[in-house]
Order: structure tokens, then C-alpha cells, then sequence
């Protein structure tokens, strides 16, 4: 089953989130003088988000709206997974992992890419699968495109791939091995923990100076790896990892001893990079 | 039982010209026969549809919806019902102020649409501040009349809306 987009509704809400959290990261970056960021991305979602809206109210089935909204998806940009997993835990909905039942607090979407062949990716050009490992993953989620194209599933004809889901793996297997150079990212839904009393806390974060290899949040002490909702260097949503790591994609952590996550060897820190933490406590 | 008298405005998407009057009056008066409906605009002139001679449109009693064909653009109207005997009497009236901004938001709508399928345009500066005017004014007409009743701020933001929608060059 291919990943479900969300609905024009939950897009309005995303956006709404999404505006707030731009804005409160444009005020952040402006305090500082940075300037890295579109000071007028708030506004940008709001005007957007304004005509969808309406359009929404007067005709919900309206030609175009879906296409508008979707732009509107991508406008959030690294702001939506966020707004998504904080709109899921609002929403006062039960959520059910489909694949065991189990109660989840909220849905977040989860993205990652690498390239065949890397040195740290898990396919090489020669093998057929590989595996994803996280927790609360919910079945039937996975999507996953090639070199920038929708991939179908069990196709004989052409290349395409099957997914065999457990709540903490995703075991994909191609019908022919993808070439060294292309280009897989893939995106998957997973559940936000049964948080036993805990709540989604304020995003914090931290904007390098360059040259770092770790970078320590006092705030992450006895937080465990499963309670990050999520990880953001620079644009991208990562992975927090346990152990040594060597991918490129994630950063190793300490799984809450002092809050430190370290990158992979020879992957420092850039100036105003800028790594942020959503996290339960 | 006394009337007591009660109308609704709106506009549906659809047709845009057509401004929608629904009677909600609960109660019942045997001496009422007739209804008048007065628009009047911010300049103190009412608003009728072609061809009416008087400052009034007739909405038949036995007909609790009417549709009048008068929204050739957004106006922010003071609209009066009147609920008369059969000596044209007014034995009931009342008053609401509306703004009616379907063709203003359509506009922006159109704007965000052609947004949507070429990103960039954002990045022309008589694009992107001639939107955002659109939508303060669009904005501004429905606070006058939300929190101040009205109509003459009102219209005057629908007229500035107006004028951008009539001169589409200003967002090239």
C-alpha cells in the first residue's frame, strides 16, 4: 500500500502549525541577525492557507483545490513533518497500528534518501533488499521513489519492489538491484510512542558555529532515543542512532546519558547549520 | 403570535451575482402581505437590479427565499427588510450590515492557483505585494463590519480589491 498524502483538511492544519513555527523561527533567526531564513515564509503560508481555505468552504470538490493544497504541503517544507506529529497529538483521535493493534499517540511521517553505491548506504548496486529499522512502524505505510519516480510494487515488467512489514522493520525487497548512483528516498509513517504521562515539549535547537562533531542538549538528559520524534539537520529529517554510525543521514546518540549527538566521521558541523529536536518528556 | 422578524444574506460561490435573502422569522402576524428589501450602499444610493424603477425590490410573501441579481462586484451593503400590510405599511423592519467579498476572494484564489503551478512568480515583488494588498483589504472589509459595522471602510477596501482585480498588470 503506497503512503497516504494527507487530506485538504489536515493540510489546512498543518499549515497553521507550520506558519506558527516559521514565524517563531524567523523572530529566533531575526534576535540573531542570521538571515538564513525566508522572513516572509510565514506570511507566504498564511496567504496560501487563506485561499484554500475559502476555496475549501464554498466548494470542497473544487478542480484545482487539490493541486493548490498540495503546494501549499510543500510550501510548510521541513515545518510539515513537525506541524504533522504536533496536529495527530492535538487531534484528541485514537490511533491504532494497523499491523498490531497497538494504541499509538499520533502519526508522524518519517523521510530518508541515500544513494546507491555510498559507502553508508544499504544497498551497493548488487543486493536486492534491505532493512529499516524503527520502532512503531505502522504496515502498509511505506512509499518509495527511484531516482526522483514513484516505484510500484510487484511488477515484473519493470523495476519495483515489495515490503514486508514488522512493527520495528521494513524489509524491502527489489525485483531487479537498483544501479550504483541512483538516487532512493523513501518515507513511511511510524507511531509517536505511548507516552505514559509525557508530552511533546518546544522544539530546541542549536545553530553551529562550524567545526563541531558533537553537539550536546542539556534538556535531552534521561530522554531515551525513542522519545525523538524527530531530528533535523539543516532541511532534513534523520535519524538519532545508538552505537557507532558511519551514515550520513543520522547522528549517533547517546540515548539521553548527556544529550550529546555526534556525527559521523567526517561529517562536521557547517556554520549555521542548524539541528533541531522535537522530543517527549 | 407576533412576528418576529429575522432574514439571512449570502452569496453562493456559483453565482456570484446573485445576492441570496432567506426569511427566518419565527412567529406569524395575519396582517403582513408583503415584503420590501432595501440595499443601500455606502454613498446612501440603493442598490436595485436593471430595469427596477424603485429604490426597493418586492419579495413575495409566499416565497420565504428571493435571489437578486445585483452583485456585479463586492459591495459592502446596509440591508433593510420591511414586512408591510396590505397599505404598504411597514408593520416590521430589520437591519443588518453585510460585506460581500466572493468576487475579491475568487480573485486571490485565481492568484494562488496560478501560484501554485509556477512557483517562481513569488519572486516578483508586483506579484507578491500586490497578493498580500489583495488579501488586507479583503481582510479589512470584514473587520469594519465585524467589529464596527461599517460599510463605508468596508466598501472602501472592497473598492481598493476592485481596482486591483481591474488592473491584472499590476501583477506582472
Amino acid at each position: 500500500m503506497a503512503f497516504v498524502p494527507p487530506t485538504i483538511l489536515e493540510i489546512i492544519d498543518i499549515a497553521n502549525i507550520s506558519q506558527y513555527l516559521a514565524s517563531r523561527d524567523v523572530a529566533f533567526d531575526g534576535i540573531f541577525n542570521w538571515g538564513s531564513l525566508d522572513k516572509d515564509l510565514p506570511l507566504k503560508i498564511y496567504d496560501v492557507r487563506e485561499a484554500v481555505e475559502w476555496i475549501y468552504a464554498q466548494d470542497p470538490n473544487y478542480s484545482s483545490l487539490f493541486q493548490v493544497a498540495t503546494y501549499l504541503y510543500q510550501l510548510c517544507g521541513k515545518y510539515s513533518g513537525i506541524a504533522k506529529g504536533i496536529a495527530a497529538q492535538n487531534s484528541g483521535q485514537v490511533t491504532y497500528n494497523t499491523n498490531t493493534g497497538q494504541i499509538l499517540n499520533g502519526l508522524m511521517p518519517v523521510q530518508y534518501q541515500f544513494t546507491v553505491g555510498d559507502v553508508a548506504a544499504p544497498l551497493n548496486g548488487t543486493n536486492l533488499s534491505f532493512v529499516i529499522n524503527d520502532t512503531r512502524i505502522v504496515a502498509g505505510s511505506f512509499d518509495l521513489h527511484l531516482d526522483g519516480l514513484e516505484t510500484p510494487e510487484s511488477q515484473t515488467t519493470q523495476v519495483s519492489y515489495q515490503e514486508l512489514y514488522t512493527t520495528t522493520t521494513i524489509t524491502v525487497t527489489f525485483n531487479q538491484a537498483p544501479q550504483v548512483g541512483q538516487i532512493i528516498r523513501y518515507q513511511y509513517l511510524k507511531g509517536l510512542s505511548i507516552n505514559n504521562g509525557k508530552q511533546t515539549q518546544i522544539p530546541i535547537r542549536y545553530t553551529c558555529v562550524g567545526g563541531e562533531t558533537t553537539v550536546t542538549f542539556t534538556d535531552l538528559i534521561g530522554v531515551p532515543k525513542d522519545d525523538i520524534l524527530t531530528l533535523v539537520r539543516g532541511t532534513n529529517v534523520i535519524q538519532a542512532v545508538l552505537g557507532t554510525n558511519t551514515d550520513m543521514n543520522a547522528l549517533e546518540y547517546d540515548n539521553g546519558a548527556a544529550g550529546v549527538f555526534t556525527v559521523p566521521t567526517g561529517d562536521i558541523f557547517q556554520a549555521g547549520e542548524i539541528i533541531q529536536v522535537l522530543y517527549l518528556a | 403570535m407576533a412576528l418576529s422578524e429575522n432574514f439571512t444574506a449570502s452569496v453562493d460561490f456559483a453565482t456570484q451575482n446573485l445576492l441570496h435573502l432567506q426569511d427566518v422569522s419565527t412567529g406569524s402576524d395575519s396582517a403582513v402581505t408583503s415584503r420590501r428589501v432595501y440595499l443601500t450602499k455606502s454613498d446612501g444610493t440603493y442598490l436595485v437590479p436593471q430595469g427596477t424603477l424603485t429604490d426597493y425590490i418586492v419579495w413575495s410573501y409566499s416565497v420565504s427565499f428571493i435571489d437578486i441579481n445585483v452583485l456585479d462586484r463586492d459591495y459592502a451593503l446596509n440591508i433593510t427588510v420591511e414586512w408591510l400590510n396590505s397599505a404598504n405599511v411597514a408593520l416590521y423592519t430589520k437591519v443588518y450590515v453585510y460585506d460581500f467579498t466572493t468576487y475579491s476572494n475568487f480573485f486571490h484564489y485565481y492568484l494562488t492557483q496560478t501560484q501554485a503551478s509556477q512557483p517562481n512568480i513569488i519572486n516578483n515583488n508586483n506579484f507578491w505585494y500586490n497578493k498580500l494588498k489583495l488579501l488586507v483589504n479583503i481582510k479589512d472589509a470584514d473587520n469594519a463590519i465585524a467589529y464596527g459595522s461599517d460599510i463605508g471602510n468596508a466598501q472602501a477596501a472592497l473598492d481598493k480589491a476592485y481596482y486591483l482585480m481591474t488592473n491584472q498588470n499590476l501583477f506582472s
